[in-house]
């Protein structure tokens, strides 16, 4: 089987709120010496495939990127986890705010790969810009069926099923290959840590990059205004003094809430 | 131009969700003149199509028919919606035109299939949609929370769906008489099934519409010190929630998840422990909520977002806390008050 790994590059979501910081024309975040890293929903993803090569170890798993050289950090990273292939698809800042853009060059990352995929799976929301549009629209540029936050897969002798979180209840759901799967953050499929020797080995493995620029998205695109930074609300009262004294405010003010219905 | 509402009702009732998106459909189309129409899609829908009329859109097709009775089948429901676009009788008159459908993942995959099936642009998950000189605005969340991007299109067709948390009027839009019709889709058996479903054992309330909720971070340290937030939680009457951190390090289901790829809570009392108030975090949380903030840390994040913050370290907050509680409750009892 072959599965494909789609892996995004986002700014550090641990970093500080007093960090972030825009661009003075508001149409960009200034992130030089942020960090970047791969997003939990990415390294959810890359767990999973691994799962599937834990079962069955003739998998081939290949990670696809589309992005900035900085994204190629994502791909090493799969592959100092042994994945077989890295591709990446050049993609500009602009590009990457447009979920068509990004789902077509995701597509001609894809293709570049040769070996047509039998599961691509893929982090339930891509890169910093997305909310979730990226997967499904993934799954239709490549005409493929499409489940949405699984958080497992497993293969049996009729084929593959995922398992997804739905409202107090853990569906199965058969899928016919190929197929499009967007994963979610779950214990079991915490990302592991990789042996050292094949970190240091993967920096010598190669990306195959395309040519982004070549990729032809025709759709009419989405473009972006302005960014802003929403205020929060104003001054959160500090309560002082020792634990116990603060924790005896704390009551009061709770009960203060409770009587008149939280507001 | 054409304002169109995506509505579903797979078990005959309206999705609070799709009507709070109708209802910000009709405020669109009043405000630019517009007309404004409603696609419900489901099984028994005549509950839903009441609620539907109390909104007044100026017109409301009907999809109803058995296989679209099962709300985890959103292939379906693409289906189904897409043969409308394609083939029904809106398909020539869509020019200008904003489709919308309301919060959650099976909307947002709907929103993005149709998307590509109508070669439309979809602009994500959105609030404050206003019609530009050509196509539309709208604003998004993006970096996970920490910004707003300003967005536009002048697609011919943008599809989108309302983000949750968003206020919505229900009660000022207008009282037309809805001409309702039905449209017959062409829907095959879909590919993906659902072969199993199993209850999670012990899954407790739900979050979502908890009123107090006393929610733990990875600064709870293990699984078992959310044992004293739940003691906290049921004196008080809520239930216990957590951070993707506490709930990635398996201290707690992912069912309690709060934040933005968790569940949107509406609490009027938010009780934050040993949560740093990460962007994505802090978006599951509807802004009208009250929000305590305990942390040890006093640059955590939480601490711009909160209403009351306390510095320390919870071992040596809650159990206080949770002795005065107790001590006013027994008060209460004591005088009849």
């Amino acid at each position: 089987m072959h599965v494909v790994v789609c892996l995004s590059c986002i700014l550090d979501p641990e970093l500080p709120s007093s960090r972030f910081r825009l661009l003075e024309d508001q149409m960009g975040v200034a992130d030089n010496g942020i960090p970047h890293t791969m997003s939990p929903f990415d390294e959810a993803a890359l767990e999973v495939s691994l799962q599937v090569r834990d079962q069955a170890s003739d998998t081939m798993i290949s990670a696809a990127s589309v992005g900035l050289e900085e994204a190629d950090d994502v791909l090493r990273r799969a592959l100092g986890l042994k994945a077989d292939n890295a591709v990446r698809v050049d993609a500009g800042l602009v590009d990457m705010q447009n979920p068509v853009t990004v789902a077509t060059k995701l597509k001609a990352a894809i293709v570049a790969l040769e070996t047509p995929p039998d599961v691509v799976l893929i982090g339930r929301e891509y890169g910093d810009w997305d909310d979730g549009t990226i997967p499904p629209l993934l799954a239709e540029e490549l005409g493929m069926g499409y489940v949405g936050l699984i958080h497992a897969l497993h293969s049996d002798q009729d084929g593959i099923t995922a398992e997804r979180e739905r409202k107090e209840t853990i569906e199965t759901i058969r899928a016919p290959i190929p197929f499009v799967a967007s994963v979610t953050n779950y214990p079991s499929n915490r990302i592991r840590m990789p042996i050292l020797k094949n970190v240091v080995m993967a920096r010598r493995r190669p990306i195959t990059l395309v040519d982004g620029a070549a990729v032809d998205d025709q759709r009419v695109g989405l473009t972006l205004n302005q960014l802003q930074i929403p205020e929060r609300k104003s001054a959160c009262r500090m309560l002082e003094g020792e634990p116990q004294e603060q924790a005896a405010e704390l009551a009061s003010v709770l009960q203060e809430w409770m009587s008149t219905g939280g507001r | 131009m054409q304002i169109v509402s995506l509505i579903m009702a797979p078990n005959g009732e309206a999705s609070q969700d799709g009507l709070d998106a109708l209802a910000v459909a009709c405020k669109l189309a009043r405000n630019c003149d517009q007309s404004v129409t409603a696609v419900l899609a489901g099984h028994g829908v005549d509950q839903a199509i009441a609620s539907i009329k109390e909104l007044g859109p100026d017109q409301l097709w009907v999809m109803d028919t058995p296989v679209l009775g099962d709300e985890s089948s959103t292939d379906l429901f693409v289906q189904a919606f897409h043969a409308f676009f394609e083939d029904g009788p809106l398909q020539d008159s869509l020019e200008n035109s904003l489709l919308l459908l309301g919060s959650g993942s099976s909307q947002q995959e709907i929103a993005a299939r149709l998307a590509a099936r109508l070669r439309a642009v979809p602009l994500g998950e959105c609030f404050d949609l206003s019609p530009a000189e050509k196509g539309w605005e709208a604003s998004r969340m993006v970096y996970g929370g920490k910004a707003v991007a300003r967005v536009q299109s002048e697609a011919n067709l943008c599809v989108a769906t309302l983000k949750a948390g968003t206020s919505v009027d229900r009660d000022s839009v207008g009282a037309t008489n809805t001409e309702v019709k039905t449209f017959t889709a062409e829907i095959g058996p879909s590919p993906i099934t659902v072969e199993k479903r199993e209850t999670i054992a012990g899954s407790g309330p739900s979050i979502e519409a908890a009123g107090i909720i006393v929610s733990g971070g990875r600064g709870m340290g293990s699984a078992e010190s959310f044992a004293i937030l739940r003691e906290l939680a049921q004196n008080l009457g809520g239930v216990v929630g957590a951070s993707l951190p506490a709930v990635d390090a398996g201290w707690m289901p992912s069912a309690h998840q709060v934040g933005q790829t968790g569940k949107f809570v509406s609490p009027e009392i938010y009780i934050a422990v040993g949560i740093s108030g990460a962007s994505q975090h802090l978006a599951g949380i509807r802004e009208t909520a009250k929000i305590v903030a305990i942390n040890k840390d006093p640059k955590a994040p939480i601490f711009s977002a909160a209403d009351v913050g306390v510095v320390a370290n919870y071992s040596d907050v809650l159990p206080t806390l949770i002795r005065e509680l107790e001590m006013e409750t027994q008060l209460e009892r004591g005088t009849g008050a």
